[in-house]
């Protein structure tokens, strides 16, 4: 892959000739954005939805590719559309009665103690994967807004200025509510002082 | 020497956020508090390599956009396609002020300078890139003098 720091190959070169036409041009930008923008579908949508939602967004980008005026980056224009899709998508399922099942609950050990250094053996996996069962639980109790946040920061790993533009809302907001959602998270899964 | 991080500042530092320089400095060195601050971020950690399992085969999903984009319509710009709309919309705002402008009871100050108005918007509009379908062919339609004793036709 041509290297992005190169002028000529950069994400606003590549969005200039799919522009004109290049479908080449515009294949680079899926390979270089699809994971994460799959990343960001995921946080709103399950596996099967997020991959279908992507698909989505960027021919949703490729369409709309006339009104990107480069004002942000080209990652952060991909991540609203993103969030859109999956947004108009979750109100076509409540629409239609659709209901997403909920991980299950665990008593009893703080799920954060459960969770080991070293990944070992099988034993050692399954009881990661019960502490995250049981960290996504805690999430889905979250308000929407710091649920939304929590995600996109820590599985689509958005920086924060982005996960602000995306949404709509000032970084300081963006700031405050990952706190929140943090400091919520933990008292759940008890490992509060 | 300060004491270990309140939850606020474990919270702060789990999501990333800045910490004051002695708590910064404090967690640099403190393992319980490394513990606390790395807890919730395993897990995380955990949760995110079992979204990526669930990934699609990313060739496969490419394909399947670029194949998408043979039913959707090239994207254009979309100042090309609005000038000529908005070039005729002028003319006719033109042919309307100079309407007005006609009327028997006559016409103020105020809707001769609208007209006025209205054709610089439209020189404005008009003097940027070429509209497709208004190019000047030959510049010298524009300028009659030109053809004089060249015994152009």
């Amino acid at each position: 892959m041509p290297a992005q720091t190169d002028p000529s190959h950069s994400d606003g070169a590549l969005v200039m000739r799919a522009r004109n036409g290049d479908r080449q041009a515009f294949g680079e930008l899926v390979s270089r954005h699809q994971r994460r923008v799959w990343l960001v579908c995921r946080q709103y949508l399950g596996a099967d939805d997020a991959d279908a939602a992507t698909q989505d967004s960027l021919v949703k980008a490729y369409t709309s590719l006339s009104s990107f005026d480069g004002r942000s980056a080209f990652t952060t224009w991909l991540t609203r559309i993103a969030i859109n899709t999956c947004l108009d998508a979750l109100r076509r399922r409540r629409r239609e009665g659709f209901r997403i099942e909920e991980p299950d609950d665990r008593e009893g050990e703080s799920p954060l103690e459960r969770v080991s250094d070293v990944g070992a053996g099988p034993e050692d996996r399954a009881i990661q994967r019960q502490a995250v069962s049981r960290l996504v639980a805690c999430e889905r109790q979250l308000p929407d807004r710091q649920r939304e946040i929590f995600r996109l920061r820590f599985y689509a790993e958005l920086e924060l200025e982005e996960i602000a533009e995306a949404l709509g809302v000032h970084v300081g907001t963006v700031k405050t509510q990952l706190h929140r959602a943090v400091h919520r998270m933990r008292r759940e899964l008890g490992d509060v002082r | 020497m300060r004491g270990h991080l309140d939850n606020h500042e474990i919270a702060a530092a789990v999501a990333g956020l800045p910490l004051d320089e002695p708590a910064t400095e404090h967690l640099a060195g403190c393992l319980s508090c490394n513990r606390q601050v790395t807890a919730l971020q395993r897990l995380t950690i955990e949760r995110r390599r079992q979204m990526a399992d669930e990934a699609p085969d990313w060739q496969t999903q490419q394909e399947q956009i670029l194949s998408r984009l043979g039913d959707s319509p090239a994207p254009r710009s979309a100042r090309r396609w609005m000038r000529p709309a908005l070039a005729a919309a002028a003319v006719v705002a033109i042919a309307v002020g100079v309407g007005l402008l006609q009327q028997p009871n006559g016409v103020g100050p105020s809707q001769e300078i609208a007209v006025e108005e209205i054709l610089a918007e439209a020189d404005a509009l008009l003097e940027d890139d070429s509209i497709p379908g208004f190019e000047i062919i030959d510049p010298r339609i524009e300028d009659p003098q030109a053809y004089v004793g060249n015994g152009v036709s």
